[in-house]
């Protein structure tokens, strides 16, 4: 009468036995996949997809259909539509990604993280030159962007779900209507109200200015969805302790909306990252690393590809792909960094 | 549990006596005195004219059918109605002789000298067991002169929740069980030091067991501060409790049917209804 003669199992899995049918039946679809293009006038991938599903799907729910009759063969069809559907949302990404990694690599050399523009033009040769003055300027550019857009933006976020004031409707009907803004709008405004009317250049903190004014709306209505998650229950409990209004939404709503608080900013940088339009007007041009915000042209990452891109060689063209990659690998490690850095902190507290 | 006792009446007035304080035990903590309270959401009127006192140093429970006003009364007594954005109220709330609702009162200082312990238990999530006991200190901006390690054993304890958590102040409050949960939202409501305490069904999230330790709290908290309890639980009530308020809405607002000495609502209640409720003929 030993405890372990029972071995723990997951009666509620498909045993290997069970997917036979389902691989079987799979692998008939691709040859009648085969076949029908092959016999009639269809061709091309899009056949090739086509038939594919309607040929699993339909094979599919004839053996649910046998097997457990009429609701299960219905049951079988919607996962049919639902996993075509998310291979179908997928394959735009990642060709997207694929296209951006094969075509970016070409020139990716290591010296291409650590060179500047002053030393090579777009038709150089891809061993020479690099986007270091581009990541700085796109690093900059984040975090001014940030610093300029948090406060403001949390600050309405809790004006709108904790005090609701009687400008609240007003201030919610304004930042829908900012979060419309097209990107190059706000490269205008900025460019006709600071830069036209003043002695001022196009510099990074100008640049920054213009993409705050695209990263306030997403971190404000990101950081209110997220505010309004935080249960009642502990504001309540914090004011019952004596606490003031102020102090309970420091202390208790905040960082018990930290995570979320965490992801506004993330989608905040990601809609500016990888803006180009607003930098047009505002950036000003530097083919150097140039460490002043406030005075002298900046470069930035989209702004190199833009530039690659208009080249229109294909020396230019390549450099411009070689810039989307190394921007995507930036956010891309940005985010992790946020993430990690967020959430670590909550667990060891 | 609740059929058991309710035909038997004389036995819940029996445990109620049971518990009764001598006469001319000093008054201890504050007392509160409601006057003419009514109480709306919107154009709805929830509680119509409710006056009760209760006195210092004693237990008062508020019964009565779902719906009948309790919770909205309880909540008028430390201002947490206002906090519902169409609520109104008339009356006045009377701490030391002194409306709480007079113009120009420090909302915050009433609310830190009548605590709440509120029916679901709600811990700070971000915060650990420690902190969590403290945050009122932290709230409020308190400074405590004395060591904190104190403040966290003595008020842990008055809590009957030291020994369980002792060695593990550092862990987050979310891993403690409901009725754990809630004995830590009455030690955190206890560190602030109110005089009055203020719970409205703490209880009725909890097994049995955790019941009888937060009875057993209040039995001890008694003695040095004035409690109102807003329960279900007759047998709770009769356990608990010095005065017994019974409410009833009877199709219209809430309104208090009958006060007194727990012991006599439980075996001659003056009020029929009240009679009918104790018995457990309806409600």
């Amino acid at each position: 009468m030993s405890i372990t003669t029972v071995a723990p199992r997951k009666p509620w899995k498909a045993t290997k036995k069970d997917l036979i049918p389902v691989f079987g039946a799979l692998a008939l679809a691709v040859l009648l996949d085969y076949a029908v293009v092959a016999l009639t006038p269809m061709k091309g991938k899009l056949a090739y997809a086509l038939l594919f599903f309607i040929f699993g799907a339909g094979l599919q729910m004839a053996l649910k259909w046998r097997n457990l009759g009429r609701r299960a063969a219905i049951d079988s069809l919607a996962a049919s539509i639902a996993i075509t559907g998310a291979v179908l949302a997928f394959v735009p990404v990642l060709s997207l990604l694929e296209t951006a990694i094969v075509r970016g690599f070409k020139g990716l050399y290591p010296g291409f993280f650590f060179h500047d523009m002053s030393v090579a033009n777009y038709q150089s040769p891809l061993n020479q030159g690099g986007v270091i003055q581009a990541i700085v300027g796109t690093l900059y550019l984040i975090v001014l962007a940030t610093l300029i857009s948090l406060p403001l933006s949390i600050l309405t976020a809790l004006y709108l779900t904790e005090i609701r004031g009687r400008a609240a409707g007003f201030i919610q009907f304004l930042v829908q209507a900012m979060s419309g803004i097209p990107s190059v709008v706000a490269g205008i405004f900025i460019y006709s109200a600071l830069l036209l009317t003043t002695s001022l250049r196009g510099s990074t903190i100008m640049a920054a200015l213009a993409l705050a004014i695209l990263m306030i709306p997403t971190v404000t209505r990101t950081a209110q969805e997220v505010l309004l998650l935080v249960p009642s229950d502990l504001r309540e409990a914090g004011v019952a302790l004596g606490a003031t209004q102020w102090k309970t939404v420091v202390t208790i709503v905040v960082p018990a909306a930290r995570n979320g608080l965490i992801t506004a900013v993330i989608l905040g940088v990601a809609r500016i990252t990888g803006e180009t339009a607003p930098l047009l007007f505002t950036l000003g041009v530097s083919n150097k690393i140039n460490l002043n915000p406030f005075s002298g042209g900046q470069s930035a990452l989209p702004y190199y590809v833009w530039s690659g891109l208009s080249d229109g060689t294909e020396l230019g063209i390549d450099r411009a792909w070689s810039g989307i990659l190394v921007l995507l690998m930036l956010v891309l490690t940005l985010f992790v960094i946020a993430r990690v850095f967020g959430t670590r902190k909550v667990k060891t507290k | 549990m609740s059929t058991d006792n309710s035909s038997q009446p004389n036995s819940l007035a029996g445990v109620a006596a049971a518990r009764l304080r001598e006469p001319g035990s000093a008054p201890l903590g504050s007392g509160l005195e409601a006057r003419g309270v009514h109480a709306w959401f919107g154009s709805h009127l929830a509680l119509a004219n409710v006056s009760l006192d209760f006195a210092a140093g004693t237990v008062t429970a508020l019964i009565g059918p779902s719906g009948c006003g309790k919770s909205t009364f309880i909540r008028t007594l430390n201002r947490m109605h206002e906090f519902i954005p169409t609520a109104a109220m008339a009356g006045e709330v009377l701490l030391d002789g002194k409306d709480i609702y007079a113009p120009g009162t420090d909302v915050t200082r009433i609310r830190l000298q009548i605590g709440m312990v509120f029916q679901k238990p709600n811990p700070f999530p971000s915060m650990t067991i420690g902190e969590n006991v403290l945050a009122g200190l932290k709230l409020a901006q308190i400074k405590y002169d004395g060591h904190k390690d104190d403040l966290l054993e003595e008020t842990l304890s008055r809590a009957g929740l030291w020994a369980e958590v002792k060695d593990r102040l550092g862990a987050h409050a979310g891993g403690l069980s409901g009725g754990q949960q809630q004995r830590l939202c009455i030690a955190r409501s206890l560190a602030v030091n109110p005089k009055i305490l203020l719970m409205d069904e703490p209880c009725s999230a909890l097994d049995p067991g955790s019941t009888l330790r937060i009875e057993d709290t209040i039995s001890q908290l008694s003695k040095t501060m004035t409690i109102v309890i807003v329960t279900h639980n007759m047998q709770q009530a009769a356990r608990v409790s010095d005065y017994t308020a019974f409410f009833l809405a009877d199709g219209g607002p809430g309104q208090m049917i009958e006060v007194g000495p727990t012991n006599e609502m439980f075996s001659r209640p003056k009020d029929e209804r009240t009679e009918n409720y104790v018995s457990g003929r309806f409600g």
